[in-house]
């Protein structure tokens, strides 16, 4: 048994928002998100809030850079640099979901050809999601097979 | 299922226990190979919580009302639920069949036999 610590495997997203709470709460409705812990700062802005969310874990903090070359949040970047993906049990209700919650479509479902059914939403917050069911357990020579008759038809 | 997790839901199985009562139980039940810290514990709690195989009882009579972040968790009590049962039966025979397994490969005796 390592000494990291066993319910924070792998990388945890940071993510900034310039809503922390509304992002929790958005969060919570269309991802299921069950809030751990949540710290406030003396402002009231939250400086860190932990979810659990389809078995894996994300902190949300409210946008307290000094300067737009620290992380900053989506809104005031005016873009983002990282799509975080999520699987769940099934794409389009979540989708749904999302989107009745004020989330802009950036993909509808689809079958996407390495095997998952797949959506991607900008969330209200400005972070893009997504989202995913595995609908088959592909060998990884047949997802290599067919990204080159993907790319050789798209080509 | 993590080992904490399997742990906790055999500590629970005999009735409701409180958060900091299950790092003792885990500790005792495990000879001490698996030893809880509350961090690990209350992450764990919350993750068996959301799947359904525990359910979170008010906190001590008298005592402060439930916060509404997770804080106070090793003060709360925990009841394991049937989907928790249903889960510990399920691991434990998952466990049962892979040491069989690795009994029948001689990796139990493989350090005494080992020449």
């Amino acid at each position: 048994m390592s000494d990291l610590p066993e319910e924070f495997p792998g990388p945890t997203p940071q993510i900034v928002v310039d809503d922390a709470a509304g992002a929790i709460r958005f969060y919570g409705t269309v991802f299921g998100a069950d809030e751990l812990v949540r710290n406030n700062a003396p402002d009231g802005r939250v400086m860190h809030c932990e979810l659990l969310m389809y078995g894996g874990r994300i902190l949300v903090i409210d946008d307290f850079a000094a300067s737009a070359d620290e992380v900053v949040s989506p809104r005031r970047l005016g873009g983002s640099t990282v799509r975080l993906h999520l699987y769940v049990p099934d794409t389009d209700a979540v989708y749904e979901r999302a989107l009745a919650a004020g989330a802009t479509s950036l993909m509808e479902p689809c079958d996407a050809f390495w095997g998952d059914r797949y959506a991607i939403v900008r969330d209200p917050y400005g972070h893009h999601w997504s989202i995913a069911t595995q609908r088959e357990d592909l060998s990884v020579a047949s997802l290599e097979e067919r990204g080159d008759e993907w790319s050789g038809h798209a080509g | 299922m993590t080992p904490a997790i399997f742990a906790l839901l055999l500590a629970l199985h005999d009735g409701e226990r409180h958060g900091y009562a299950l790092m003792a139980d885990v500790s005792e039940l495990t000879g001490g190979t698996v030893l809880l810290g509350p961090a690990t514990l209350y992450r764990s709690l919350q993750r068996m919580r959301v799947d359904g195989l525990i359910e979170e009882l008010d906190a001590e009579p008298g005592g402060e009302p439930a916060r509404a972040d997770r804080r106070a968790e090793r003060r709360r009590s925990y009841r394991i639920t049937p989907a928790g049962r249903a889960a510990a039966r399920s691991e434990a025979n998952r466990l049962a069949r892979l040491v069989e397994a690795a009994s029948a490969l001689g990796v139990l005796a493989g350090e005494r036999t080992k020449s």
